[in-house]
């Protein structure tokens, strides 16, 4: 008998299949099936999604064995790297779609997530974004966050690590939109020093970990 | 970039277009092409047709992107006073966004948003 739904799980995989951490997210998906009791939807986007080039793909068609797992690839994404249609199980979706289902009552799952056992419809969606800017991945991050926007969800950004290149020269010029016209707070961690044009908060430590704790989940792209 | 798939004639220019009927070229845009371009979907540019086409090639070369519906809705909002996204779909049935892109000479927009 199927588990019942109430209890879903989303994994996020950004990362190209050969890169440090896309070797970690076939475990956080076994995970997340061994501990959910509903459907486990693992979203590939970005770089992320030549995990499902054949080559690349055989760790993830083993897992779908279990009918409760949906291998979701960014139709954006994948069109924009490939000419050839995705292969089942794999299945093309939306980022739309992705964070529908986070406003629905998805769980995240994954590498430095964040999901409170209680929060309200209110609470900020927390994307960080902490690794180096590259076209088209760098584009890719900034429409996964419009995706939401779109949406209407209340969404945080903050940059830290190597991810506050994103916000100098000429990456910045596509962040600064979502400053412009009110559709994400933006926020960079750490002393201030950026050589940015864009009006952005700049939080400590300290500061992280109150809208961390406060987030209604965490993204890390 | 896409492939040309037809070549459409505006006074002496050859404008080149791909199977959606989206310039190739975003330099070969003039109001002209608009029109024309516009007029082959049965849609007559009128003054807000203008005004959504010039937003969204004011804010493609500020940022790089599209505008989202919500951002367009809330311009209109400031120039009409009221309104919501049916207005922006009476002007372009198709998709506002899309065809504002199309008939300004702008990229197809590639993303699933």
């Amino acid at each position: 008998m199927q588990a019942p739904t109430d209890d879903n799980s989303i994994v996020l995989v950004g990362s190209a299949p050969l890169s440090g951490t896309a070797a970690e997210t076939v475990d956080e998906a076994s995970r997340a099936l061994r501990e959910c009791t509903g459907e486990v939807v693992v979203f590939f986007h970005g770089n992320g999604v030549d995990h499902a080039m054949p080559g690349y793909s055989d760790q993830w068609v083993g897992l779908s064995g279990d009918s409760r797992l949906r291998l979701e690839v960014c139709s954006a994404a994948w069109q924009r790297r490939h000419s050839h249609t995705l292969l089942a199980p794999f299945v093309i979706s939306s980022l739309v779609r992705f964070w529908h289902r986070l406003a629905t009552g998805y769980r995240i799952a994954g590498r430095g997530t964040h999901a409170p056992e209680e929060s309200s419809l209110a609470d900020p969606w927390v994307v960080r974004i902490d690794s180096v800017p590259s076209e088209p991945d760098s584009r890719e991050r900034l429409e996964m966050v419009l995706a939401g926007v779109s949406l209407d969800l209340p969404i945080t950004l903050v940059f830290t690590g190597e991810g506050r290149q994103h916000l100098v020269g000429g990456w910045g010029r596509q962040w600064r939109q979502l400053v412009d016209f009110d559709l994400a707070r933006v926020h960079v961690l750490g002393d201030g020093d950026l050589e940015s044009e864009l009006p952005v908060e700049v939080l400590d430590e300290e500061g992280l970990e109150r809208l961390t704790a406060g987030a209604r989940g965490v993204l890390v792209l | 970039m896409s492939r040309v798939a037809e070549i459409l004639h505006v006074g002496t220019c050859e404008i080149g277009l791909d199977a959606e009927g989206f310039l190739i070229d975003s330099d070969q845009w003039f109001p002209e092409v608009a029109e024309l371009v516009a007029d082959r979907d049965g849609i007559e540019l009128e003054a807000d047709h203008w005004w959504l086409i010039e937003f969204v090639q004011a804010y493609h070369a500020r940022y790089g992107n599209p505008p989202l519906m919500r951002v367009v809705v809330a311009a209109w909002r400031e120039r009409h006073g009221e309104g919501s996204s049916r207005d922006l779909y009476r002007l372009f049935p198709d998709g506002p966004v899309r065809l504002a892109c199309k008939y300004g000479g702008l990229p197809k927009p590639d993303w699933c948003i």
